[in-house]
């Protein structure tokens, strides 16, 4: 037992850090829907078709990359208690080059365009090599190595695998070149980006932010500690199939690597789900809805992958359906629905802090409710709810694709209009601040 | 002499134990102090203490408790730290 001061550096970096990110990580899922109406039901036909390439790219790095780039720099502190050095000017450059890195890239597919992809190429390369470099110095520093903390380094890692992996594939389209191995290369990169960069952090952070925010029992030792080491592992013998000269062999492994991922992400999914059952306080909230929904979107993806490695119908209808079946079960269903059930804790806590922090007392500060009103954020949750089962029979129905853009499009503006007035409570309440005035948002 | 107030955040929701703190915090009259309970180290309940003008100690006691010693800065009756010496 030890008596020691507390840290006393200022633990986190101004609200504009994260909120950059936050505000506008909807408008690119917005852009996904506007590009599903457009190209309708021949979006569904196959994986590699431009418009959802394009679609994919500005789901995954645009809306799930821009919030767990800013959540990721807001947590460190916190989490790791090693802030990213100079945090406003390293969210700035990041900003300034995802965010037209992305649109470049998707551009590139969306047009077959060779300079829009070589572009995007630079600006996202640049910006994940500041992002990885920034936050992995921070967690080198780290002085604590819980478990929070080691997940985010396996994640960073699959980042890297991942941009690597992306980069490689995309100057495929930037150069008139052709990859040898580019379906293996690019399952192998949907692997990193999606099972490792997204799922190692959302099992990462969940390990923090499930007990706090959702007042459950904490995850059990056994999972914390040997879960995200193993899913990372699996990943890596993956990666090693495809260093073997036998075709069926090198399927075999991979399936069975790709099973053995599946059962540890079904244990992370079914450990949730307990918890949340076995949490103190029984009322509903959106967050919890949220994550309960994300979870059984995670399991039922997981049976599907089940259906296909078992080979349940016919190979080429299989594929197709398997393939946008499972993306939209995983990227809207999964990692949509827990992202926007932390964006509606973590957006009203930050600001809640931030004007703590700035009116001293001198005025009252709105309480989470007032800050982010439960009526708005039910009435997105709600349309995101109907949004993802239509968006996953589309798989099987491509017509459907058209209700379910407009569902999810119009949940992604929800979810902006929410965001938004949120932050216009900050400003607003921040002019009362004494003294200097407001602190600038930089 | 010195006189110390519990107060136990353990199981609340998030802004509720930093709230409740520094509503207590500033309640403090000269040679009291608080002594707050929390399960998990309230990080970014620091720098609105030290912008505050409240000094504090933290005592991780197990992995899920941690306490927290909150006095007034110049409070050398309320210091658990003077009290040792």
């Amino acid at each position: 037992m030890s008596l020691e001061p507390g840290l006393s550096f200022d633990q986190a970096p101004p609200i504009s850090v994260p909120f950059r990110f936050f505000l506008s990580a909807p408008l690119f899922a917005l852009l996904a829907a506007l590009l599903a109406l457009w190209y309708g039901p021949a979006l569904i036909s196959s994986r590699w078709q431009p418009a959802a390439l394009a679609l994919a790219h500005l789901m995954s790095v645009g809306f799930l990359g821009f919030v767990m780039v800013g959540a990721m720099m807001q947590m460190l502190p916190v989490v790791a208690g090693a802030p990213v050095a100079r945090p406003v000017g390293v969210a700035r450059a990041l900003y300034l080059l995802l965010l037209p890195g992305v649109l470049s890239l998707a551009g590139g597919f969306l047009f077959a365009a060779h300079w829009p992809m070589r572009l995007g190429m630079a600006l996202l390369g640049a910006g994940f090599l500041i992002f990885v470099v920034a936050v992995g110095s921070s967690l080198k520093r780290a002085p604590s190595r819980n478990p929070v903390v080691l997940g985010m380094h396996f994640a960073v890692a699959a980042l890297v695998v991942t941009v690597a992996l992306g980069l490689t594939l995309a100057s495929n389209y930037g150069w008139e070149w052709w990859l040898l191995g580019r379906v293996r290369l690019a399952n192998l990169h949907l692997a990193w980006g999606l099972l490792g960069w997204v799922g190692l952090l959302v099992i990462s952070v969940a390990y923090q932010v499930v007990p706090m925010f959702q007042l459950t029992p904490v995850y059990p030792k056994l999972l914390t500690r040997w879960l995200g080491m193993s899913l990372f592992a699996l990943l890596l013998l993956w990666s090693a199939t495809l260093l073997m000269q036998d075709e069926a062999a090198q399927d075999r492994a991979a399936l069975i690597a790709g099973l053995l991922a599946a059962a540890g992400f079904g244990a992370f999914a079914a450990t949730t789900l307990r918890l949340q059952w076995q949490r103190r306080r029984k009322q509903s909230d959106v967050t919890l809805l949220f994550w309960r929904f994300g979870m059984a979107c995670l399991l039922l993806a997981l049976v599907l992958l089940l259906g296909a490695a078992g080979q349940v119908l016919p190979a080429p209808a299989r594929l197709q359906i398997y393939n946008f079946a499972l993306a939209f079960l995983f990227i809207a269903g999964f990692a949509v629905s827990v992202v926007s059930g932390m964006l509606y804790k973590i957006v009203p806590f930050l600001i809640w802090f931030h004007l703590q922090s700035q009116l001293m007392g001198v005025a009252k500060v709105p309480n989470m409710k007032q800050i982010m009103p439960e009526k708005g954020m039910r009435r997105q949750m709600w349309l995101h709810f109907a949004a993802v089962p239509v968006l996953v029979l589309s798989a099987f129905w491509p017509p459907l694709i058209y209700p379910a853009a407009l569902l999810f499009g119009a949940s992604m503006i929800l979810l902006e209009i929410n965001l938004l007035s949120a932050f216009r409570i900050y400003r607003q309440s921040a002019k009362l601040a004494p003294q200097a005035g407001p602190q600038p948002t930089r | 002499m010195s006189k110390e107030f519990a107060l136990d955040v353990r199981g609340l929701e998030p802004p509720e134990p930093l709230g409740k703190a520094l509503e207590a915090a500033s309640a403090l009259q000269p040679g009291e102090r608080l002594c707050m309970v929390h399960d998990r180290e309230p990080c970014l309940l620091y720098p609105l203490l030290d912008k505050r003008g409240f000094r504090y100690l933290a005592e991780a006691q197990a992995e899920d408790r941690f306490e927290i010693l909150i006095w007034r800065k110049g409070d050398a009756d309320a210091s658990p730290v003077a009290a040792s010496l």
